[in-house]
Formats: C-alpha cells, structure tokens, sequence
C-alpha cells in the first residue's frame, strides 16, 4: 500500500503514525483501519479454509462411512463430534463475524464517512491482536490430548461441562477461552464502529446520508454489544463448572442445564441478525450501483432494520421449543418469531423494488448480490416451518433445521462476503478482479450450493437427525445413503470451484488491471480517494453535500453524483 | 354468512386457547411453578433491559442533538 | 477550508461538534455491555434460586452478613457522591478536588478490603464456590462485582496520578466517573438480590 507521500499535506487531523514504517509496524502492528481490515479478512478466509476442510472430512465420513477419507485419514467418532462442533464454530464466529462485520466495518466505515481512521485506533489494533490469539487457541484446542471438543457449538451442558461427558478435559476448556477471547475482540471493534460513525463523519453529513451498509454494520454492532453480556455471563459460569468444579449447569447439584440454553440462545438469536444486516447492507450498495438507481425509500429500509432489531431481542427462546421451555412461552416465541419474518420479507421487496426500471449491469458482485436475495428467501420461508412450535417438534434437530440455518448462513457468511469483496477489490487492491473467472466461481459455487442442501432437506423431512456418525446403524435411514452421497460429491465440487477464486483474487492483486479511482461509478465516499487509498485515506478530507444514492438524476449528464461534489460546480444540464 | 364467520373465529380461538390449557409439551416443562415462573421473568427482564437502554440513549441522543442544532451545520 | 479560496458560491459544511466526547461514549458503549453481563448474571442467580427445593437461602448454609455489609454498601454509595462532588469541584477549577477524589478512592479501597475479610470469614464458616448453589451464586456475582472494583479503582488513581501531575483533563476524568459510577450503581441491585 502506498502511504507517507500524502502525509505533509493530510494537515491537523494527524495521528500518530504518518511517517514511512517498516515492515512489522506496517503490516503486523499497524493501527491503520485498512490494514486492520486486511488482517480480518485474511484470518478469516484462513479460518474459512480451516471450516471448509473440516466440513469434507466429515461429509466424507457420512457418505462413505468407516472408509479412510484421503487428506484426513480414518475419522473416529470423537473426532467426527469434534470436527462437526468446530466446523460450526469457526464458520459462525471465526469466518463469519470477522469477514462481514471487522473486514468490512473497518474498511468501509472511515472512508464511507470520510474519516482518516477510526477514533481509537489502538483499541482496533488490540481487538484484531485479541481475536488472532482467539483463532490460534481454538486451532491448539483440536491438538491437545483427549482432542478438540465435540459437543456441538451450542455447547450445551451437562455434556459441555464435565469432562466425564464430552471425554475432551482441555479441549472443552480451550473450545470456551477462544470462544470468550473471540468476544472480547468483537466487543473493543464495536466500541470503535459505533463511536467513529457517530463522531467522525464528514462535514455535511446528516443521518440519512449515510450509506446504508454503515447503519446495518452500526446497528448489527449494538445488537451484538446488548446481547453478548448474558452469553459472556454463561461463559463464565460454564468455564467455572469445568475448570472449578462448581455446579450451576448440574441437575444432580441443585444447578439447571436449561439455564445455559437460555444464556446461549439470548446472545444466539441477535447473533443471526448481527451477521445478517452486514450483508444484506453489502447488498444495498452494490445493487444501486448496479441499478443505476436510487435506494428504494431509504428512510424505510432504515426504520425496516430498526424494527429487525428490536424484534431480533423477542424471537430467541424458539431455539428451546422442545428443551422443556414453559408452553405460555413457547406461544409468546411463536408469534414473534413468525412477526420477525416481516421486516425481512420488507427489506426484501424493497430491494426488489429498487431493481424494478433500473439499468442492471450483471457484474460480478452484482451476481452475488442476486444470487443473496434468492437464497435468504430460501432459508427465511423454511424458516417458517422452524418458528411455528408445532412443526418444530417434528423437525427439531433433524437436517431440515441444518440445511435451514445453512440456507440463510451461507448467503450471509460467503455470499455475502464475496458480493463484498468482489465490489470493493478494485479499492482495497488498486487493481480489477477478472470478470470471467469470477463468473465461472460464481455459477460453480451457487450450483453446488443447492446441490448440497437441497437433498439435506429431503433427508430432514425423511427424520434423518443431527450429529449422527453413521446412519448405516439406522435402518430406516440406511437407504438413502445415494443423497448424502449426492451431497457430498456436491460439496466437493463447490470446494474444487473455490480454487477459483483464490486464483482471481490473489492473481487479479498482482497482475490485475488497474482499476482507478471510481471503476464502477459509484457516489459513495471511499471512491473519490485513491485505489487504494493513502494512509489517512485522503489528502483533504472530503466534505459531504448529499444522500449515497443519487443515480440518473434528470438534468445531469453522468447517471451518477459522488456525495463529495458541491452542488454549484455540478455540470448544469 | 357473517354469524359463521365470527363462529369460526370463536372456534379458532378456542382450539388454541384449549392448546394452551392441554401443555401440549414435548418434553415436559420443569415441575417447578417457581421455575418455570423465573424463566418468564428473567426472559422479561433480558429483553426489556437492552430496549430500555437503547431506547433511552435515542431518546436522549435526540433532545440533546434539537438542543444543539443551533450549531452550524450545512445543507445546502 | 481550501474550497474557499475557488470562491465558489456555496456554503461550505462545517464539522460539527460531537455530542459526546469519544472517550465517552465508547466508556457508555462498554458500560451497556456491562450492564448486559450483570443482567444475565443476576438473571442466572434469579433461576438458580428457583431451583432450590426447601427454599432460599438454603438450609444448613452459612448466613450472609447482611448488615455488616449493608455498612460496606454506604461506603461505596459515599465513594460515588464524593466522585460527583470532585467533578463539580475539577469543573471549577477548585483545588478540593484532590482531597474529594482521594476520599473518594479510599473508600472505594475499603470496600474492597472489607469484603475480602468478610469472604475470608465466610469461607472459615464453610461458604466455599464448590459447597453448592448459594456459595457458587454468591462468589461468583460478588466477585465479578468486586473485580470491576477493582478495576475502577486503578483507573481512579490514574486519574489521581494525572490530577497531581496538574495534566487532567475531563475527556479522560468523565470516563472514568462513567466506570465508576456503574460500578456504584450497580452494587445495590447485587445486594438486594444476593444478601436480602
């Protein structure tokens, strides 16, 4: 990255480091918000290739059980449980929250707000220091004797909470400090996100100029700071149970299991929105870009995801629907659940709507941002089936509830990050990323998307349950081994297609076409700077004069209107 | 016409009301009224309490910023 | 502004200035997390005393000291006021708030020795985390509590440290009241739950 040149004339909003750094300051130390985001994004397509292996191992085992799976070996039971708990783990808190909210919240805040950096740049540096150590003490718990700790990510006692049940003494312990470490890092960046954006947006800029990825980011870190204290809390306690032998989560001593799911699922709820905003955000950007047109009634999706967030608080206990919950809750949590489901379905149609007349250019990022669209649909409609308690007790557990929440994770978590990074590649590197090799990735991946989940659905509705080694001891379920075969192979394939864009994306970061400063014309702050941008982001901050979304406005001979341009040296037309 | 549709309402309140009453639970609730009734409240108190603080934030958020907007600020 | 010097007609925008400070509002942001943590915490304890067959306390349990403590409870609520008043005095510019501030540390310093005696006696009596539900409940809460209190009163004598330095200033003393007076704030709720 080019910096320092810009820094004699970046004037009094000076922090600390404008001078030329070495090597560890730049990249290992730097309190830059970009290359904090770099780190972000990095360890988490690492962790995402970690997830991505463990998820094949044990797919393997399921289509072809008890046979040696290449690259991995012969996998046990205990390290079938392990594999599936930390595949669910790492892609939920170690791929998902660091790619959308840290990458993209530190990336995209200060230069959409047209700030040099975030207002406590340290505090950035130690909560990205934080959750590298979180990443590397998850990785070390899969290598401790007893192996890693295998009692799903919901880690529900008493089986998480004495090693005479999960059989892993130090990897439930380590599973519970890298989980713990993980939060403490996210609470510091969402101290940042929220400050920044409500203290350091450019001159000009009224609450509703600001980008609309920005308020899902700000309103998902809230969410998460209101509801990871009750979680933190269980934590404790179930740390506590482990290592101190207390008994809070133990019948047999007076203490209450349930009382860990309802911790759990009070921060697990929101956690779902805490993911989902940032990438739905993600999506907003690039389909006006792509439209040409202006966001469909912002003030609405605004308050639309306000609405997402107070409900998101009223929806957790339909997680325990059968853990023995009080039926006038379950009730209660029904109703909410299904009310949830509005909001979105309005978000939804609102971008439909913002596509409706505009003049769609199928980029890329644009495919992604589609291809988001349709398959949340997917995941919210099986969702009704899951909110509704009636059904839920039928399909609770089962793999119509895996193939759901894969449904809606998979567009937030991948789709959504590669709709991101695919659009903001040119800013970040400075460089385009290859059209065509990114089109091929994308039909490969989302072709053996549904190719892997679809049948899961079917084999869910069959009764087919979780966390099952090996289905071949089930005679009910031992003949449709052909779909988890077909799932598999899926798998494999949407495995080998992400090769592809590894190739594109660190190909296109070296040998790349230049991409200049605004290669996609868009309005919003961080393309009027340099790709990509100097250290400080700017050599004169930019002032603010108008909404993100002003494209084709009549009268003006480009179709679009950078925020930064002041209205009377706009060409008059 | 009208009579049957408010019967059938009746009846669709009935039957989930008469749901309710029958504790059509799966695996049954804890035996403990205490119990179950600490649940409702802690699951009251978890939602109100960040609402309240958010809510309260906003609501200050906004007085302090209408008292401030004699501060300059642009639109042009 | 450069943009002036173009001559350009237009008005040009002016940073406005923030609400709240930035050390502030993030020391608020953390608070409200904090607030989240005591809440589940409370609301643990509040299910786990709803667990208790043959009532709470638990029979044949140490007692709490409930009105020794409720003494310690005065002197932090004391810490709190006096931290109030060294704000107005700092505001001021008046030179009692060195003493008020002080005041306001040692008593936070007592409250922190004082129920380290109390949790050595109960731990003689036989109260110990692992004795069952209102041992584990009680450490856990009031130590929890007890750590932010000690965290706040190392960030109180930093500030002391910078009063006497005469280098001060109220972005780094208004988080540190903020800490505090959470950590005032929420002691009362923990002794009405726990020892009441």
């Amino acid at each position: 990255m080019a910096e320092a040149g810009t820094a004699e004339t970046h004037g009094a909003h000076a922090h600390d480091a404008h001078h030329e750094q070495g090597f560890w300051s730049k990249y290992i130390f730097s309190t830059d918000h970009k290359m904090i985001a770099m780190q972000y994004m990095f360890t988490g397509i690492v962790m995402a290739l970690i997830g991505g292996y463990m998820s094949y191992a044990f797919r393997m085992q399921l289509a072809f059980p008890g046979q040696s799976v290449p690259g991995y070996g012969l996998v046990s039971q205990g390290e079938y449980n392990a594999l599936v708990t930390n595949h669910g783990t790492i892609m939920i808190f170690w791929v998902a929250m660091p790619m959308l909210i840290a990458a993209f919240g530190n990336y995209l805040i200060p230069l959409m707000i047209g700030a040099d950096d975030m207002v406590f740049p340290r505090i950035n540096r130690l909560s990205y220091q934080i959750f590298l150590v979180s990443a590397l003490v998850l990785i070390g718990s899969l290598f401790v004797p007893g192996g890693g700790f295998g009692g799903a990510w919901t880690a529900y006692p008493p089986l998480s909470s004495s090693a005479e049940y999960s059989l892993t003494p130090l990897g439930s312990t380590l599973w519970l400090v890298a989980v713990a470490l993980e939060f403490v890092a996210f609470l510091l960046g969402g101290i940042n996100f929220i400050t920044t954006l409500m203290n350091a947006r450019a001159p000009g800029m009224k609450m509703y100029d600001i980008p609309m990825v920005l308020w899902m980011i700000v309103v998902a870190s809230v969410l998460f700071m209101a509801s990871v204290g009750p979680l933190i809390a269980g934590a404790v306690m179930l740390f506590m149970d482990q290592v101190v032998g207390t008994g809070y989560f133990d019948p047999g001593r007076g203490g209450d299991p349930i009382l860990w799911q309802h911790l759990f699922w009070f921060f697990g709820h929101p956690e779902v929105y805490v993911v989902f905003l940032p990438a739905i955000g993600i999506v907003a950007e690039i389909i006006c870009t792509f439209s040409r047109k202006k966001l469909f009634n912002y003030k609405l999706i605004l308050y639309t995801v306000f609405a997402t967030a107070i409900i998101s608080f009223f929806v957790w206990a339909h997680h325990q629907f059968v853990a023995g919950i009080d039926p006038r809750m379950a009730n209660v949590f029904t109703i909410t659940t299904l009310i949830i489901s509005i909001p979105i379905a309005e978000m939804i149609f609102l971008y439909i709507a913002t596509l409706y007349g505009g003049s769609i250019r199928l980029t890329t990022p644009m495919l992604w941002a589609l291809a988001f669209i349709a398959e949340f649909m997917i995941g919210g409609i099986t969702g009704i089936f899951l909110g509704a308690s009636g059904s839920d007790i039928y399909f609770h557990d089962t793999y119509f509830v895996l193939a759901h929440f894969h449904y809606t994770f998979f567009p937030i978590a991948i789709i959504g990050f590669l709709a991101g990074i695919t659009y903001w590649f040119p800013k970040m590197f400075g460089r385009m990323m290859n059209e065509t090799l990114g089109k091929i990735h994308f039909w490969g991946t989302i072709a053996a998307f549904n190719s892997i989940f679809i049948p899961l659905f079917i084999l869910g509705t069959a009764g087919q349950h979780r966390r099952i080694y090996n289905y071949q001891n089930f005679p009910d379920l031992a003949d449709m081994q052909g779909l988890r075969v077909f799932a598999t192979t899926a798998l494999l394939v949407m495995l080998a297609f992400q090769a592809v864009f590894l190739f594109n994306f660190f190909y296109s970061m070296f040998k790349g076409k230049p991409a200049g400063k605004n290669p996609w014309k868009a309005n919003t702050l961080e393309w009027t700077t340099t790709s990509p941008p100097p250290h400080g982001n700017w050599a004169e901050l930019p002032n603010c004069y108008r909404g993100p979304y002003e494209y084709s406005v009549p009268g003006r001979e480009e179709d679009y209107w950078p925020q930064d341009v002041p209205p009377d040296t706009a060409p008059a037309e | 016409m009208r009579l049957a549709r408010v019967a059938l309402a009746a009846a669709v309140v009935a039957v989930t009301w008469a749901a309710d009453l029958a504790y059509a639970c799966p695996s049954c609730a804890s035996p403990l009224e205490e119990n179950r009734q600490a649940f409702v409240d802690t699951t009251v108190f978890l939602t109100i309490v960040p609402l309240m603080m958010i809510g309260g934030f906003i609501w200050w958020l906004r007085r302090k910023i209408r008292e401030m907007d004699g501060a300059p600020e642009i639109h042009p | 502004m450069p943009d002036d010097a173009l001559g350009l007609p237009y008005s040009v925008p002016a940073r406005r200035e923030p609400v709240l400070p930035n050390g502030v509002l993030g020391m608020l942001i953390f608070v409200a997390t904090e607030i989240m943590f005591f809440s589940g915490l409370i609301s643990a304890f509040v299910i786990g005393k709803s667990n208790a067959i043959g009532g709470w306390p638990p029979p044949g349990q140490p007692r709490l000291p409930v009105e020794e403590t409720a003494l310690n409870t005065a002197a932090l609520l004391a810490s709190g006021v006096a931290l109030y008043f060294a704000n107005r005095a700092f505001k001021r510019g008046d030179a009692k708030t060195k003493r008020l501030l002080l005041i306001s540390i040692v008593l936070g310093g007592f409250f922190v020795v004082f129920q380290g005696a109390e949790w050595v006696a109960l731990i003689g009596e036989g109260l110990t985390v692992t004795s069952g539900q209102l041992g584990g409940f009680f450490y856990l809460l009031v130590g929890t509590h007890a750590l932010h209190v000690v965290a706040g009163f190392i960030i109180l004598l930093y500030t002391y440290r910078k009063l006497l330095h005469d280098d001060l200033d109220r972005f780094t003393f208004w988080p540190a009241q903020v800490f505090w007076y959470f950590v005032v704030g929420v002691w009362p709720i923990l002794y009405w739950q726990v020892y009441l």
